[in-house]
């Protein structure tokens, strides 16, 4: 094994690491996708795929990335490029890692533009703006917003403010350093998160009877109404494909895999690390705050106020509605008047800012380890210069984000990008390495035994699960995205600009990756 | 509540909780002394 010639960072603590990597995954998601999800995909029986996939997809891929960036890691490499080129010293491999630079990039611009709502809102929220507009008034409110249009306590520059500030704070907590910036913002998030969290939850399930207006007719509704229309099992469901691939796009979503990011992190463990239990411990800290929490927010509340129908034609309007327009609806209407709405609001959009916070730092560490380890920049520079780029980029999100802009990105590298690179990693770390080695690389500073028959899952039954997936997705999705069906030559226009944008991006880190293994080989390195 | 809605989400949030609770009860306990036998000798 190489060693490598500057010595890494590890973690300060080992309840650090999990924080930090189930903040990674804790993300909007568990809290404004699952529900709506889950209320599509037939109720209580979309369980049943979602934790079939949890089992067969998610904690595989979970042991898998935790494996190669400590693998990679052990070498010198922070981000994917060279923890492939580890493990398969082919030409190839570290071009083929691109993909574990270029997600977290692209994500974590358009990211960081969502997060600054959560943000704004929190703001919103203690300020009062928000307070006694009604459907329509909060309807208009956040389009003014989104469409940068001036309304009365914001003007069409607040978004460009809000994201300056996520943009600085997520930039100075990684410019700290892992166990100063990272581990400290999860020791500190994370618990908040679940603090504020466990305290709506509570508050939203003893709301008790409320009237609610359905179709002009006065009806009572209450939080456990909300329960059973999110979980009433609907069987016929679970015939349709769909939803099996609706079930496993959200355990890829809500676990942050495929993405280049729990690689990094991973990077950073040691020999002695626990792979196996942490990996677990990390997932089951995710599907806590995604099923437990995420799962008795938003659609009891909303079904509380508003009946089922009301939540039916919210949630139609997509998880964005969901979470910042009915929620703020619901908190107006909270008993105890504008103080509990107030404590509501900052409470709900400070634990989206902090799951949001959590989950994009750890976007950003790939792309800063790749330029310090490869071109010897300090961690502040790196910080900095890259916080620059994605400000700069980011404010072309908020121009055309209605326009198409953001929805190109977010399918190609935040949808259908993960599924290739996990695939392409499964390849690497269980069948280039073998399985053999693969099974004791997981188990080399382990306290547990993972069960055998997972020996046999992550070598078939993760690889054929991806690759069905992918194929599906390529026909369903990708196909008609790249065709862009159904769209107008002005949205056309805008997705080819956005389009030839991350080509761009693809091809200047392929150039990187170029230029860094030229100069390790000009400095005798492993190359 | 309907009991089947009862039953998917008691069980899913078992599952949940049960599995949060035992990784965290082994990630507290203190480390054991003697490493643990390589995986292949287990049969």
């Amino acid at each position: 094994m190489a060693a490598p010639s500057v010595p890494r960072e590890q973690w300060g603590s080992r309840i650090g690491l999990i924080l930090a990597m189930a903040g990674n995954a804790v993300g909007l998601g568990n809290f404004l996708r699952f529900p709506r999800q889950a209320v599509e995909n037939g109720g209580g029986t979309f369980m049943i795929p979602y934790f079939i996939a949890f089992l067969l997809v998610g904690i595989p891929l979970m042991w898998i990335e935790w494996g190669v960036g400590r693998y990679g890691g052990e070498r010198g490499h922070g981000s994917v490029p060279g923890m492939f080129h580890s493990i398969w010293r082919h030409p190839v491999s570290k071009y083929l890692g691109v993909l574990g630079l270029f997600m977290p990039v692209v994500v974590l611009i358009y990211y960081c533009y969502i997060e600054s709502w959560t943000l704004a809102w929190t703001w919103f929220s203690l300020s009062g703006a928000t307070a006694g507009l009604d459907q329509q008034g909060m309807q208009q409110f956040f389009g003014s917003y989104v469409n940068l249009q001036n309304a009365s306590v914001h003007g069409f520059w607040t978004p460009f403010l809000f994201f300056f500030i996520t943009i600085a704070i997520n930039f100075w907590v990684v410019s700290k350093g892992l166990t100063a910036g990272i581990e400290r913002l999860a020791k500190i998030g994370m618990p908040l998160l679940f603090v504020f969290a466990a305290i709506l939850v509570v508050r939203v399930l003893t709301l008790g009877d409320q009237t609610v207006m359905v179709d002009g007719v006065a009806t009572v509704s209450n939080p456990l109404r909300g329960l059973e229309f999110m979980y009433t099992p609907d069987w016929a469901k679970l015939a349709e494909p769909g939803v099996w691939l609706a079930a496993t796009g959200q355990i890829f979503f809500t676990l942050s895999v495929g993405m280049g990011s729990l690689q990094a992190y991973a990077s950073y463990l040691t020999r002695k690390d626990d792979l196996a239990l942490s990996g677990v411990a990390t997932a089951a800290t995710n599907e806590t705050a995604e099923v437990v929490l995420g799962g008795s927010l938003a659609i009891p509340a909303i079904v509380t106020f508003f009946g089922v129908s009301g939540a039916v034609a919210i949630a139609s309007q997509g998880s964005f509605d969901l979470g910042f327009i009915a929620m703020p609806l619901v908190f107006n209407q909270l008993p105890g008047g504008p103080l509990v709405a107030t404590a509501a609001g900052v409470m709900w959009f400070g634990l989206l800012f902090f799951a949001g916070i959590t989950s994009s730092v750890a976007m950003a560490t790939p792309a800063l380890s790749f330029v310090e380890e490869n071109f010897g920049w300090k961690r502040k520079q790196t910080a900095i210069t890259l916080g620059a780029i994605a400000l700069a980029i980011g404010l072309l999100h908020i121009i055309y984000n209605t326009r198409g802009f953001l929805d190109e990105w977010d399918y190609w590298a935040g949808t259908f990008g993960l599924v290739v690179l996990a695939i392409v990693e499964t390849i690497l770390f269980v069948w280039v390495l073998g399985p053999d080695r693969m099974w004791n690389e997981l188990h080399a500073g382990a306290s547990i035994r993972l069960p055998r028959i997972y020996k046999f899952i992550m070598t078939y039954v993760t690889p054929v699960f991806l690759l069905v997936m992918m194929a599906w997705w390529t026909v369903q999705e990708a196909i008609p995205t790249l065709m862009m069906d159904g769209e107008t030559p002005e949205r056309q226009a805008i997705r080819w600009f956005s389009r030839a944008f991350l080509v761009g991006i693809l091809l200047f880190q392929l150039w990187l990756i170029r230029k860094a293994w030229a100069r390790r080989a000009a400095a005798g390195k492993d190359a | 509540m309907r009991l089947s809605a009862l039953v998917f989400m008691a069980g899913a949030w078992a599952f949940v909780l049960g599995l949060t609770a035992w990784s965290y009860r082994r990630l507290l306990a203190p480390p054991r002394r003697d490493d643990p036998p390589p995986p292949e000798s287990i049969p």
